[in-house]
């Protein structure tokens, strides 16, 4: 019996130190100059420290990675999160976005963080910076929602 | 010992990374505002293809909350805009209808002309909202 579980430890010891192994394509960091939405608008400190701190590490070309970013498998966690998240929202190439796309953005940016769905909970369970409590986000709800209607104007 | 704990402690990362659900949003919308109509192409297709579960008398909940078709001239203008920036991205991502009602009902499905035409309209209805 106590065979059998050595023999299972080593095996799964073995596999976590192949799959450092594998390839894994993590997102870089090279952004277009002078797009960030911080470089395009004034946004009031209260909201952007929480961008920074919330947000920043999936949606924007100026990510900064956590001790498990290089270890398998959270590693592949960590480059899928940036890959699907700066698919839908880029906060370092906000300018380049058309004003159509950046309403369509404030106002799923006020959905998310209202939901709670975003940040995504697996960050906030690591990163306790990133726990935003109601008043923090009511904030950057009110943010979102005054920077779209001073867009329009 | 050390060691089936040492790899046990792996196994159990290994598992907490892999099985990270999919986390989905929720969105309401509000306020009235301005006067917006839907073409009667669009309409036929948005008909055939969304208003079943898209309407203020759906019985899906999640999609009622996501959309409402019918409510959509309630909107404020930035909801507008951004509720059709939504449909533009569902059909262009190929997610809309959901392929478990596709199975069911395949030619629910938009054909390949009538997603182009979605979406055109979608943008250039958004577009003329901004102008
Ligand atoms: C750990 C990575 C991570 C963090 C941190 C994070 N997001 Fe996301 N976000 C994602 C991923 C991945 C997606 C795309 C998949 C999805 O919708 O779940 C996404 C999608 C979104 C979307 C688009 C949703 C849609 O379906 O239209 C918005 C808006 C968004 N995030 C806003 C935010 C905001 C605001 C913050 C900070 C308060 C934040 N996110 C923090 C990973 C993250
Ligand atoms: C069988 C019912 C059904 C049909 C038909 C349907 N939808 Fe949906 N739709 C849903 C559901 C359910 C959701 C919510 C999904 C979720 O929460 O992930 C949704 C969500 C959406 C969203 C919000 C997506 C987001 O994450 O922002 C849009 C936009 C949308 N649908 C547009 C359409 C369009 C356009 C059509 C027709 C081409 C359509 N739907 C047809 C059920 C349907």
């Amino acid at each position: 019996m106590k065979k059998i579980f050595r023999f299972v430890g080593i095996a799964l010891l073995l596999a976590f130190v192949l799959i450092q192994f594998i390839p894994n394509d993590m997102p870089g960091n090279e952004a277009v100059k002078g797009m960030d939405i911080f470089e395009i608008s004034d946004i009031p400190e209260e909201v952007s420290v929480h961008l920074k701190n919330a947000c920043y590490d999936c949606h924007s070309h100026a990510v900064n990675h956590p001790w498990y970013a290089s270890i398998a498998p959270a590693s592949w966690l960590v480059a899928k999160d940036i890959r699907e998240g700066r698919k839908e929202l880029d906060f370092s190439a906000w300018g380049s976005l058309s004003l159509r796309d950046q309403l369509k953005l404030l106002v799923d940016i006020s959905e998310e963080v209202h939901e709670e769905t975003m940040p995504l909970p697996i960050y906030t369970f690591m990163h306790a910076d990133a726990r935003l409590n109601s008043e923090q986000r009511e904030a950057i709800i009110r943010w979102a929602e005054s920077y779209a209607e001073a867009l329009l104007e | 010992m050390m060691l089936s704990m040492i790899s046990l402690t792996a196994f159990a990362f290994l598992l907490f990374s892999a099985f990270q659900a999919d986390v989905q949003s929720e969105k309401t919308m509000s306020v009235a505002e301005a006067t917006f109509e839907i073409p009667e192409d669009i309409q036929n297709i948005l008909d055939k293809s969304c208003f079943g579960c898209h309407n203020v008398d759906a019985t899906s909940d999640k999609a009622k909350k996501k959309l409402l078709i019918d409510q959509m001239h309630e909107l404020s203008k930035i909801k507008l805009v951004a509720a059709l920036g939504d449909i533009r991205e569902t059909v262009e991502n190929g997610d809309m209808p959901p392929q478990k009602f596709l199975d069911k009902f395949p030619d629910k499905a938009l054909t390949a002309e009538e997603a182009e035409k979605l979406k055109d309209w979608a943008g250039k209805a958004a577009d003329d909202l901004l102008k």
